[in-house]
């Protein structure tokens, strides 16, 4: 025990992390005579041939073995030898990543026939001891076989019944939990978007670059309920990949992948157009070998991706744009070159500030990624892995619409990089103890590159409207200077194990430190509007309260010292656990554990007086040192110990992370950083365009006191303006007892045997939130009136008090609950073919569903019914209902050099949540987003106007209309008479086809097998087949505005609310892209 | 162990069973509607009849002709009289020629409840900058006290909507004697250009309440658009503002509100000539009534004082 204590002592002072991520295979068994009494002290050697790697260790006194942390993948061989007994060899078998193999062994005396030998090695890993909750490996076969165009490790975790894709903002959804709830791990080291700004929650996605080659990967393990205490940092689930490594034979890989515009599906509908132009390019090596052989090996592998989608607007001449009149093309801008042109010379001639071009222009995004891993068995004892993975991606950022033109000047380049080193350390020490070591270090950068805006000096933000929505901008950026993010994470991870006895103790220690680094000040270099073309010209830009002119110049409070305010946050999350892995009885294996997390808050936000003056909360008392437990316990039976029918499961504490963004938030902020000078309504007055770039509060304080930029007087008017009273700004804040998120969740599965060596599994999950994240907007109102017309609450003022804007509390719910249940049938690879089906039915409700960045977003956009601090709890737009998922694969080889791939991949899945919702502010709560609409029974029940003045229908039409969409739709046509529930209508089923086609060429030179293979990746095969097929339905932000608020019947928003109904088919749109079948061409070369 | 299968495996439908709907509130429906009423008035010289629509319906300025609804043309100089508008932000004025159903002028109107509006139709200036350059149909709102006065009182206001931009009216009223009356009205018309709050009404039965006042009828300056009440307005292309005060206008007691009593009301210029441009027209008031004076027409076309009865 003291031995342990030490252990964990000595765990601790590698500081700064937990243990994630799973990284290996283990092997465990039982050695028996022919009577079933154990055999103590049989010799177990175990070898992964590839490397030469060899475990060895004697059974112990109940005639067992264990290896923990072995290699994955194989194959392997196993022999057990005993004096006075036949030897036995398991010769080939590999270990799915995650997997604990089985081995039940019956030795033949040395006297005894061969035929009474009993060995019962079960190469499954889902009949499989180690199993206890639900979990999907995919292996290297699956990779290298399935349909992938993105190259994409979501293309595999889609395998996972219950994992799902398109719901919510992206991402992959386990168990019906927030895409951004998982914890994905490559090789251990935490490869979350840890801020939680990409799209879909995975790091790279904005930059428009995966984290890792395919190529590097070698197998991918999709968790859901592992009651192994050793993972956490899920509420969601665990996406754990692990990488290649060499082998003592050298192995080389080239691939190139290709599609573009013209292996796309053309546009829907009648008019089919070609799509707009692209090129999208892959191309890449890798190798592995021995540097010594059963020793020391090698791997790696580069990867390039460019991807080139060139604008298709373009603009042309105001006589040429006149003669489109109404018809102008949907490639034709509507902002003329003459009015182009008059700007660019404009600030070229009097300000020598060349905005770039307005001409044509390909937005590029370009990426590389390098992997290099070294394999060092130490000695039988000891491996060691090293291994760095580097992704660099740059992607241009700026838009041309047909309304909207930026110049390139305006534009910015997102500039990624991500570089993360993991070394780990398998040991064991003695046959009964061993040590699995992982240390990580990632840093990642994800800035905004404004190197080409600011060439010339920092110049402002300049937005000319030109009437009809159409809008030239020119000048830097407005959001993107120093927008700067970056995190550094440290983990540390050790599991100290025991085998005594039965019993596979562990005790361990996982913790990440981050260290958070953000900088982002909107509107630093200020931001003109210009009402027209004419002021912009004339340089005058009417800040009248009869104009949209208005200049914003946003100012740090200690703008003398630091301009930006970047917020530096350090988060440090540790981690303890300990569980016991042991035979409760024969055929029952129990995995009993308890973990501890605790978060530690390193820095403070700025101090906020007025908040604690009028709200007494101190917004620098933080949630650190909460204690969070889990703890799980798991079981797994073979009912007849034959191993055909097991049944298994569990129940524990999950706990997980959440984005660091929310947590920033309350750091960014805090009311007390930056102020916003907001030039606007002033009549009888206009301001000139100052380009005074990091001086520009000077120049406009120069400007207004018409003195020189360093008269002392501007210098004054500053320390003024900072130290005066600002305007209410909105402050973020988090509860001093916010927990991070937690869930219990519980799981019973059977798995069986069936005919045709297929494998049929049933299993149901259930998880209730215990922790939830939760928005209160604490300045607002208690609502102390109802709405005339359906009932809800509703605020005659929104702010308690008008010294600050909205005050978000992020705390906790603990209103939630998801649920899955999953038939599932799968035959694992044998004789070239493989295939799984499985239908998943999940039901998932919440109070909010962590859809967005920023803690206003998060409360305003929140679909309510009324009084919206309350937690109404409803379906999450993570609810998935319906889905089902099959997969096959079969390779042909017709001639000794020649071999046909065909793998499909089929998800069909019901459509996703959505809400209907009233645009306007109906409760009163000053949130114009989230109020759900009223279903009307009747006519009477609603009081509809026409939308706008050209708008000829009459309210008994506008009702007319109205009854029809809402006859249309099976959810509103059931719940009339009702609030609109959250997230409660759908989109239409979903079905998709992807296919892979691969021809394999091979010849054997010597004793290497050459290989070339062609491929062709076809996402969406069903399109091709028919226009109407495999389309992809959408609703944007899950939210449909059902009926605009006109208003209300009396003066002060008394009587009935009026609203208007602008006619629609549906409520969904169609994806263009997305509902087109998309296909790449591939060729490799493998020896 | 078994015990603990039975738990987790019962633990799903007891779960389960919790998947209830959302616990939203009940709602509260209602059919209750409330509504406003909106007076148009015609204003558009030369202009031939004109019909009323309603959020795109059927005209609603109708009248029964032999048991059978028929349009009533709104005429020049007319009213519609108080039509019921329901409440609500985006209601839909539609004013169409009678002849033709020529669109004139659309309306966005909001109805507030229980409000009383008038809206004119009438001819303004299209500016470019600061210079006319064409004229054209357009509305302009003004809200409605529709307060009844007190016994023995009517209330007037002025408008002036006058095609005129340079046109600074003065109204003059005389009674029947060509003397300067009532003697014993409020301020109705103030000589000064300086915006003064309007007395409270003084009310007396002995006309020689030292309280009444004793001074010549005042007169006061109005500027195109410009109401009698105190609201300040400039230029002339106020499409909507918010106008509710009428002037009290205290009437012989002798007719109390039993009979009109005739006023000479002249509109002149505001200038040193002094001219007039509406001569000594005869204008009925009642007690208890209420009333607004418009002054339209230009300097080509006869200047007029129109009148409409609210009451």
């Amino acid at each position: 025990m003291r031995r342990i204590l030490l252990t964990m002592i000595a765990s601790l002072a590698f500081a700064g992390a937990w243990a994630q991520g799973v990284t290996t295979s283990s092997m465990n068994g039982v050695v028996t005579d022919s009577k079933g009494d154990p055999l103590p002290g049989a010799t177990v050697q175990a070898t992964h041939k590839p490397t030469g790697t060899q475990y060895g260790v004697a059974t112990n006194a109940q005639g067992r073995f264990y290896f923990p942390n072995v290699r994955v993948g194989g194959p392997y061989s196993l022999t057990v030898s005993f004096v006075g007994y036949k030897s036995h060899e398991e010769p080939d078998f590999s270990l799915a990543l995650g997997e604990n193999r089985n081995f039940n062994i019956k030795l033949a005396e040395e006297s005894q026939t061969l035929e009474e030998v009993v060995v019962s090695g079960r190469a499954d890993d889902v009949i499989n001891s180690g199993r206890t909750g639900a979990v999907t490996n995919v292996s290297n076969e699956t990779i290298s076989r399935n349909p992938s165009i993105s190259r994409a490790l979501s293309d595999f975790t889609r395998l996972t019944p219950q994992a799902a894709s398109g719901l919510g903002n992206g991402g992959t959804s386990i168990a019906g939990r927030n895409s951004r709830y998982n914890n994905i791990t490559i090789d251990g080291a935490v490869n979350n978007d840890v801020f939680g700004l990409n799209a879909s929650g995975q790091p790279g996605s904005n930059a428009g670059t995966e984290l890792i080659s395919l190529d590097a990967v070698k197998e991918v393990s999709i968790v859901v309920s592992p009651y192994d205490v050793t993972q956490g940092s899920f509420s969601g689930g665990g996406i754990n990949a692990v990488t290649r490594g060499g082998t003592n034979d050298v192995e080389a890989s080239a691939y190139f992948f290709f599609r573009n515009e013209n292996t796309t599906g053309k546009t829907l509908g009648e008019d089919r157009q070609t799509q707009a132009p692209f090129s999208n390019k892959q191309y890449g090596v890798r190798v592995g070998g021995p540097i010594i052989k059963n020793k020391l090996f090698f791997f790696t592998s580069v990867e390039l991706e460019k991807n080139e989608t060139p604008f298709t607007v373009r603009l042309v001449p105001q006589a040429q744009l006149t003669a489109y009149g109404t018809s102008v093309p949907s490639t034709v801008s509507l902002i003329s070159q003459e009015d182009a042109q008059q700007v660019k010379d404009y600030l070229v001639n009097n300000f020598d500030y060349d905005p770039g071009s307005f001409g044509a222009f390909t937005p590029t995004s370009e990426n590389k990624k390098f992997f290099a891993r070294i394999d060092w068995n130490i000695n039988n004892k000891h491996q060691l892995t090293l291994r760095h993975n580097y992704v660099g991606a740059t992607r241009d950022d700026i838009a041309r619409t047909q309304t909207v033109l930026e110049f390139t000047n305006n534009g910015f380049v997102v500039d990624y990089v991500n570089n993360s080193t993991i070394l780990e350390i398998n040991s064991r020490f003695t046959p009964n103890t061993s040590n699995r070591f992982i240390a990580g270090w990632t840093t990642v950068d994800d800035n905004r590159d404004v190197s080409s805006q600011n060439a010339q000096g920092l110049f402002p933000h300049v937005d000319i409207n030109l009437g009809s929505n159409r809008i030239i901008r020119a000048g830097g950026q407005r959001s993107s200077q120093g927008n700067l993010k970056s995190q550094d994470i440290l983990q540390i991870t050790d599991n100290f194990t025991i085998f005594k006895n039965k019993h596979t103790i562990t005790f361990g220690t996982h913790n990440e430190y981050y260290k958070i680094f953000n900088s982002f000040v909107n509107r630093y270099n200020g931001h003109y509007e210009y009402g027209s073309l004419a002021d912009f010209l004339g340089n005058t830009l009417n800040t009248s309260s009869s104009s949209t002119g208005r200049m914003r110049l946003a100012y740090s409070l200690d703008y003398f010292n630091d301009r930006f305010q970047a917020v530096t946050l350090g988060f440090l999350q540790t981690g303890f656990y300990a569980q016991d892995e042991f035979e409760m009885f024969k055929g029952f294996k129990l995995t009993a554990g308890l973990r501890l997390d605790i978060p530690f808050f390193l820095d403070n936000p700025n101090s906020n007086s007025l908040l604690a003056a009028e709200f007494g909360y101190d917004n620098q008392d933080l949630p650190s040192g909460q204690l969070l437990w889990s703890p799980r316990v798991g079981f797994n039976y073979d009912i007849n110990q034959n191993g055909r029918l097991q049944l298994r499961g569990g129940i524990g504490i999950f706990t997980g992370r959440i984005p660091f963004v929310w947590i920033s938030n309350q750091y960014t902020n805090s009311g007390a950083t930056i102020g916003l000078l907001d030039i606007r309504g002033r009549d009888g007055k206009t301001l000139p365009l100052l380009s005074n770039g990091n001086r520009l509060l000077e120049a406009y304080f120069a400007n207004e006191l018409g003195v020189g930029i360093d008269d002392p007087a501007v210098t004054n008017a500053i320390e003024t303006l900072i130290n005066g009273t600002q305007p209410a700004a909105e402050v973020n804040l988090m509860a001093p007892d916010f927990k991070l998120p937690q869930v219990l969740r519980t799981n019973v599965a059977l798995d069986m045997k069936l005919p045709y060596g297929i494998v049929g599994t049933v299993e149901g999950i259930v998880t209730k939130t215990l922790n939830e994240i939760n928005y209160e907007n604490i300045n607002l109102t208690y609502p102390t009136t109802t709405i005339a017309g359906d009932g809800r609450p509703r605020h005659t003022t929104a702010l308690a008090n008008n010294k600050f804007n909205q005050i978000l509390l992020i705390n906790n719910t603990n209103k939630g609950y998801q649920y899955s249940i999953t038939l599932q049938a799968q035959k694992n690879w044998s004789n070239d073919f493989y295939a799984s089906l499985a239908y998943n039915y999940g039901q998932s409700r919440d109070v909010n569903s962590g859809t967005n960045t920023t803690a206003l977003s998060g409360w305003e956009f929140n679909p309510t019914p009324g009084y919206s601090n309350r937690q109404y709890m409803s379906y999450s737009v993570w609810d998935l209902r319906h889905r089902v998922v099959g997969n096959v694969s079969y390779r042909k080889q017709w001639a000794p050099f020649t071999a046909t791939t065909i793998s499909v991949f089929y998800n069909g899945q019901s459509g996703e949540p959505f809400s209907y919702m009233i645009n306007g502010d109906l409760n009163g709560d000053g949130a114009t987003g989230n109020d759900l609409a009223y279903i009307p029974r009747s006519k009477g029940e609603i009081i509809l106007v026409p939308t706008s003045a050209s708008d000829l229908r009459t309210p008994d039409q506008i009702w007319e209309e109205l009854n029809s969409f809402i006859m249309k739709d099976d959810y509103l046509n059931s719940h009339r008479g009702q609030f609109a529930q959250r997230n409660a209508a759908r989109t239409p089923w979903e079905n998709r086809f992807d296919i892979r086609f691969m021809q394999e060429f091979f010849h054997t030179i010597g004793n290497r097998k050459h290989t070339i293979q062609l491929t062709v990746d076809i996402e969406n095969f069903a399109n091709m087949l028919n226009q109407d097929w495999g389309r992809d339905y959408f609703v944007q932000f899950n939210t449909y505005n059902l009926l605009r608020l006109e208003g209300f019947e009396g003066a002060n928003n008394t009587g009935r609310p009026v609203y208007s109904f602008t006619n629609a088919d549906k409520a969904w749109q169609t994806s263009n892209l997305g509902s087109v079948w998309r296909m790449q061409f591939g060729v490799r070369y493998i020896f | 162990m078994k015990n603990i299968i039975k738990v987790l495996i019962l633990t799903l439908p007891v779960i389960l069973g919790g998947c209830a709907e959302p616990d939203y509130p009940e709602p509260i429906p209602s059919v209750t509607t409330q509504s406003s009423r909106v007076l148009s008035f015609h204003a558009i010289y030369n202009e031939a009849g004109v019909d009323i629509q309603l959020d795109n319906n059927n005209v609603i300025n109708t009248k029964t002709e032999n048991n059978v609804i028929v349009k009533s043309p709104l005429l020049y100089g007319k009213s519609s009289g108080y039509l019921t508008i329901p409440a609500g932000p985006g209601r839909l004025l539609r004013y169409r020629e009678t002849a033709d159903s020529t669109l004139l002028l659309t309306d966005r109107y909001t109805s507030v409840a229980s409000t009383n509006a008038t809206t004119l139709l009438y001819q303004n200036f299209v500016r470019s900058g600061n210079v006319v350059v064409d004229t054209t149909n357009t509305l302009l709102r003004i809200s409605d006290d529709l307060t009844a006065p007190e016994y023995g009182t009517a209330k007037v206001r002025f408008l002036n909507i006058a095609l005129n931009s340079s046109l600074e009216a003065v109204i003059r009223v005389t009674d029947a004697s060509a003397n300067p009356a009532p003697t014993n009205s409020t301020a109705f018309f103030i000589t000064t250009s300086t915006v003064l709050p309007i007395p409270a009404p003084v009310t007396s039965t002995d006309p020689n309440d030292p309280a009444l006042p004793t001074s010549a009828p005042l007169q006061r300056t109005r500027k195109f658009n410009e109401t009698s009440r105190t609201v300040p307005i400039k230029g002339n292309l106020r499409n909507s503002f918010s106008m509710t005060g009428f002037s009290v206008f205290n009437l012989p007691l002798s007719n109390g509100n039993q009979a009109d009593t005739q006023f000479n009301v002249e509109v002149i210029k505001n200038d040193a000539s002094g001219t007039v441009i509406v001569p000594a027209k005869n204008i009925n008031l009642r007690g208890g009534k209420i009333y607004t004076l418009v002054l339209v027409g230009t300097d080509a076309v006869t200047y007029d004082l129109l009148v409409i009865t609210h009451n």
